[in-house]
């Protein structure tokens, strides 16, 4: 069915045909097929456009490390995503890709001209060519360079999929299911620890499931991998996760793993999420990522059809794909060759292994003449031709002066490169541990950790398949052991034939025939960094490899240089002058490979994205039509519009009711604090700044809570109900920071109190009825309270019954009014606000909500901690200086209160204003002034803190924080604001029945 | 549910809410059940060790003294969840009681007793994939916790206490608000274990 795939062989369902599309051609491929190996099955190679120059690029590796072979994924609707790279991305029937970063086409691209303009864009080119003039960078350049640049389309769209995370606790965490890691598991395993094993792939066996000529003790390698599995499989304590990449290794073994749920599949079943993020705890942890392979860096060495040898043997015999017709190999590593030797065994045509060592191993040589290939040792690469695909390559004999000699070309459709290999190390660097450099192996590899983790295999230089299975085989037991489970002893090494050698020498940029300064060759593909750039980098005076990388984007985007840093370190270093180790290795940061939002989200989305506390009497609310607001994580009433009613409306109607009937009020989410024990009082004392001694059971005081700074953080009504106990309130937001508070001074200041904390908030649901009538509507329900004036007077508290349910009444008032709060438990709550609203029926009740409460206390002068004070308002300049018992001993904020700076003066003080214009309603935050005709800037003496339109008052009335404010009451200040100024005249802040006669009704 | 206590005047029907009776039982067969917990009397106690043992003889229980221990004897229960703080519960028969009985005690001895019924919420999850479903929003290790204790710790964003009171048997109790966040996330959790991908 496909022209490039091989008749027989591959890991490929080739009973399982899958169609799909790509730029909207439909293709064929098998289940097993990545998007990638499908492509070149058909014969694809150009599968995008470069980032900066818009060259046609292939696909350049098999895995998860690919620059280039980005493309868009679509299941329709809201369901597509940019950037995937289609070498991990697994073949299913309809899949519909298409290609980035080109226009009109892939094969013909307008942007194509940045190519040829390409001196324009070399490194740092945004930061000099953009210069000038600087206020064309907003308007011009940016919006241009945004549209121009960036890789692949943002959905536009929520995103209709779900997500799912995972905690997990294990043993032994094993990242990378190669041979090191199944090693490593199978010996774990057997020795009764718990076991997670997880790999990034579709199928666990990384380089096994590649490899046709080694045999593992006498079986092949894919005989050994399924035997393996199974063990694995069999074991109750070990889980293997594929699909799942670890991204991130955090501090004390916890690490993140995203594991693709459905993204493989062609209909996902709706309660499946697309991908689950799992935090794991591991006491142990095997990192056996193994290695990835280096590109050559040569001139023009990024056409399509020029990719990593390594991954053409994984296309051939992992996807049964032959990835050319007419196959030229060029190396400085033992392993290309393996990979050109199974191409030339299934039917490709070897035309030639070009190796930039002089001798390489007889061996090596020896197989290839049997294979009828030509082999040139001492040569290089110097140069490709081709359009959309290669087609030729130039090949010159190395000169002992390190330049090259007369050349040749030769014919090919595909040319596969290996400079060798770079151990990943990037989860080891997550954990800040210490990387050192190899001289022999000229690579970076894992050193000493602050983690309880092993590195064994290729992740560790320690390359080639019988190494891996013995060090992944000694870590399985270590760690086993180190978690204290018994490993059997004397188990035999493995023993492995038919592996090719594993050698190579490390290359810097190779050289070429033509002016270096002209062509290009790539270090880093996604991002079109080519090794002038970097050296241009060092000319320009970068030192840093972390510089170098920000100033030539060398090592970003979505494969985070994973092919790329090893040669620009190297080309760096050399220019620099100084060895690799000496310039370093930029900092790898998680995640490993680009993750999802929505894996990070996880369930954080719609209904679950925030808890949304509800009172008790929520769903009342909900039935009389209430608007609500967040106040932390409380969602309260705003206000309850009836018919045809704007807000403001409302809120005027909800003040009338409150003035001259009754409201009713859900207060449940004030913060209340039980205070019990013998010590109570003497508690209370220190920690607030009145007196609580001599307050007598059934009575409350309005209680400030200051900072050790002196500064207001906090306040409520307080009310004792025996001798022992208080009912303390607190604001809503203050709620938990007040009870932490309360509860470190009781553990680490006052051991010695026998008193003692319980958070009770959600133990009552709290109903205010505020307005003359509101003694009517309790009356008839409550039962064992006297509630005439003189026996309950305002600031009383008791304890009774309502309806028959328990019952603790506050007469308390936030609003000015006779004023009562109901607090029942919190399961009566709704049918006690029901009976309220049924006994208030014919006296005029009617809820309200916070928007009226803020206007109605504000008529009052009443402040709300936060919004009229700011944490640097002390109670004198809130007007409560009479209210501090100085006469205690001490209490927190004593000696901030004496603090030279909250005594002198020029403090800024609450105080009321009214402005001259009576409907002109001053904004919140808008600053004061004493005389508008200074010059810009003038002086602010204040701030405005809180402003309505009173209806009550038939005016608008405003708070604010005003420099020796009580010092200029009757003078006028003046409020700018956008577009005008307002003249208003500081006034006490008691606007409304200033005796307070209303509220002893 | 209607309780009739003394002095009912109100001929109005004074019914219980609670936040999760509205959330649907969920039975997911092979995966786990998820069951609001039938209200019962709760208190918050706090007092100094050397109280304990005489607490305990008034309450009748003996007061565990290790933290995330559970003691439960004669329809009462409690839990250590601080090095001085309990958490009592007990049948609604028999809390006023013990209200009683530990109010008279407080007259000689120092402690805090304070009833906090309506504050939380309870919610059990039983079955085969119980601490499954709890890991995936929990970071406790609740798998490693012996049978009969309790540890305060997070249920994605809520503060919750989990209980393991069997094998695959765990109570969440967590604040009255919370609670429906809890166990609407429970649901998911439970359609996608179903889901079994």
């Amino acid at each position: 069915m496909n022209k490039f795939r091989t008749p027989v062989g591959g890991r490929i369902d080739r009973g399982t045909p899958l169609t799909f599309t790509f730029n909207g051609k439909t293709y064929h491929g098998y289940q097993g097929d990545t998007l990638a190996s499908a492509l070149l099955a058909n014969g694809e190679h150009l599968v995008g456009r470069s980032f900066k120059y818009h060259r046609p690029r292939g696909v350049m590796t098999a895995g998860s490390e690919e620059p280039n072979a980005l493309v868009g994924l679509t299941r329709g609707g809201a369901r597509e995503e940019p950037n995937n790279r289609a070498t991990v991305a697994e073949l299913y029937e309809g899949m519909c890709a298409t290609s980035q970063n080109h226009w009109p086409s892939l094969s013909f691209d307008i942007g194509a001209i940045n190519d040829r303009l390409g001196m324009l864009f070399t490194a740092g080119f945004y930061y000099k060519t953009f210069m000038w003039p600087k206020t064309f960078w907003n308007k011009v350049y940016e919006p241009i360079i945004r549209s121009a640049a960036g890789l692949g389309k943002s959905p536009t769209q929520p995103d209709p999929d779900h997500y799912a995370s995972r905690y997990e606790h294990c043993d032994v965490l094993i990242v990378g299911a190669g041979a090191t890691g199944i090693s490593a598991a199978l010996s774990a395993g057997r020795s009764g620890a718990h076991v997670i094993l997880v790999d990034e792939q579709a199928e666990a066996g990384g380089s096994l499931l590649s490899e046709a000529s080694a045999t593992i003790d006498g079986k092949t390698a894919t005989a050994w991998l399924e035997s393996a599995i199974a063990s694995l499989k069999a074991m109750p304590n070990v889980t293997l996760l594929t699909r799942t990449t670890a991204i991130g290794y955090y501090h004390y073994n916890m690490l993140g793993l995203c594991q693709r749920v459905t993204d493989h599949l062609t209909a996902p079943p709706a309660d499946a999420p697309r991908e689950r993020l799992w935090r794991v705890r591991a006491k142990q942890v095997v990192l056996a990522q193994g290695a990835i392979e280096k590109p050559l860096v040569f001139p023009d060495n990024d056409r399509p059809g020029i990719m990593l040898a390594g991954a053409a043997r994984t296309y051939l015999n992992r996807y049964g794909v032959i990835v050319g017709r007419r196959v030229v190999v060029a190396t400085s590593h033992d392993s290309a060759w393996g990979a050109a030797f199974d191409l030339a065994n299934s039917g490709g045509r070897i035309a030639m292994i070009v190796d930039l060592r002089k001798s390489v191993s007889p061996e090596l040589v020896a197989n290839a003449q049997a294979l009828g290939i030509e082999t040139l040792l001492g040569w290089t690469v110097s140069g490709t031709a081709g359009r959309k695909r290669i087609s030729k390559v130039r090949v010159n004999p190395l000169t002992s002066g390190g330049g090259v000699g007369a050349g040749r070309s030769v014919n090919c459709d595909a040319l596969l490169t290996s400079g060798g290999w770079t151990p990943s190390v990037h989860l080891f660097s997550h954990t800040k541990g210490e990387l050192t450099w190899n001289e022999t192996l000229e690579c970076f590899l894992p050193g000493k950790s602050l983690e309880a983790l092993q590195c064994p295999g290729a992740g560790a230089g320690d390359f080639g398949l019988v190494n891996a299975l013995n060090a992944g085989r000694s870590a399985g037991e270590a760690a086993a052991k180190t978690v204290g489970r018994q490993v059997a002893d004397a188990i035999d090494r493995y023993v492995v034939d038919g592996e090719i050698t594993f050698s190579g020498v490390s290359q810097r940029d190779l050289p070429g025939e033509g002016n270096p300064d002209t062509t290009k060759a790539f270090v880093d593909q996604q991002n079109d960094v080519t090794a002038k750039d970097i050296r241009l980098a060092v000319r320009e005076g970068f030192r840093s490899i972390e510089h170098i990388k920000r100033y030539t984007t060398n090592g970003m985007a979505t494969d985070q240089g994973k092919t790329s840093n090893i040669n620009g370190l190297a080309i760096a270093a050399e220019a620099l002058g100084k060895t690799p180790p000496s310039v370093g290795l930029t900092t790898f940061r998680p995640p490993y490979t680009p993750t999802t939002f929505g894996a990070f989200a996880g369930y954080r989305r719609g209904d679950h994205f925030e808890v949304t506390r509800k009172t008790p009497m929520d769903s009342a609310a909900v039935e009389a039509g209430a608007i609500f607001e967040p106040v932390g994580l409380w969602r309260r009433a705003l206000y309850f519009p009836r018919s045809g009613e704007t807000m403001h409306e409302a809120v005027a109607r909800e003040c009338r009711t409150v003035r001259e009937k009754v409201g009713i009020f859900d207060a449940s989410t004030l913060g209340k604090i039980e205070v019990v024990g013998p010590d109570a009082a003497e508690f209370l004392n220190r920690i607030y700044i009145n007196s609580w001694t001599k307050l007598a059971p059934g009575r409350c005081r309005y209680g400030l809570l200051l900072g050790e700074d002196g500064y207001i953080r906090d306040d409520g009504v307080i009310g004792r109900i025996a001798q022992d106990r208080f009912h303390v309130t607190t604001t809503t937001g203050g709620a938990a920071r007040v009870f932490g508070m309360m509860e470190d001074y009781r553990q680490t200041e006052w051991p010695d109190l026998d008193v003692w904390l319980t958070s009770t908030t959600e133990q009552w649901a709290v109903m205010a009825l505020n307005g003359p009538n509101a003694r009517k509507v309790i009356e008839p329900l409550v039962d064992g309270i006297d509630l005439s004036p003189n026996a309950f007077p305002h600031m009383s508290v008791a304890e009774g019954r309502i309806c028959g349910v328990p019952l603790r009444l506050f007469r308390v008032s936030f609003s000015g009014e006779l004023g009562f709060e109901v607090n029942v438990p919190s399961r009566y709550g709704l049918a006690i606000w029901r009976a309220l609203m049924e006994s208030g029926k014919g006296l005029g009740i009617s809820p309200y909500g916070t928007e009226a409460m803020h206007i109605l206390r504000a008529e009052k002068g009443y402040i709300i901690v936060g919004q009229d004070t700011d944490g640097t308002v002390t109670p004198q300049d809130a007007g409560y200086g009479r209210m501090v018992a100085t006469s205690k001993p001490d209490f927190v904020g004593k000696r901030g209160l004496v603090r030279p700076d909250l005594v002198a003066n020029g403090r800024r003080q609450v105080v009321g204003l009214l402005t001259t214009d009576p409907h002109a309603v001053l904004e919140e935050g808008a600053q004061l002034v004493a005389n508008p005709a200074r010059k810009i800037p003038m002086k602010m003496i204040g701030h405005v803190t809180s402003s309505y339109h009173s209806t009550t008052l038939g005016r608008s009335i405003a708070l604010a924080l005003l420099e020796n404010g009580n010092e200029l009451i009757g003078k006028k200040v003046y409020v700018p604001m956008p577009g005008r100024t307002e003249v208003a005249e500081v006034t006490s802040t008691e606007f409304y029945d200033p005796e307070g006669k209303r509220l002893e009704m | 549910m209607t309780r009739k206590a003394s002095g009912w005047r109100c001929d109005m029907n004074i019914a219980e809410n609670n936040p999760l009776s509205s959330l649907p039982t969920l039975l997911l067969s092979g995966v786990f059940e998820l069951m609001p917990v039938a209200t019962e009397a709760r208190f918050n106690l706090r007092a100094r060790h050397s109280s304990v043992a005489e607490i305990s003889r008034t309450i009748g229980i003996n007061l565990p003294a290790r933290m995330g221990d559970v003691v439960a004897t004669q329809g009462k229960r409690a839990i250590c969840v601080g090095p001085d703080e309990w958490l009592l519960s007990c049948e609604f028969e028999n809390s006023s009681d013990l209200m009683t009985a530990v109010g008279e005690l407080s007259r000689s001895t120092a402690l805090s007793l304070v009833e906090i019924t309506d504050r939380d919420c309870g919610l059990r999850v039983v079955g085969p994939k119980a601490a499954y479903a709890l890991k995936a929003a929990c970071p406790y290790d609740v798998e490693a916790m012996p049978q009969n204790t309790a540890t305060r710790t997070l249920f994605d964003q809520a503060d919750v206490l989990v209980v393991r009171e069997g094998e695959n048997s765990y109570r969440l109790q967590m604040l009255r608000s919370w609670s429906t966040h809890v166990g609407t996330l429970m649901a998911i959790i439970g359609r996608e274990i179903a889901a079994d991908l």
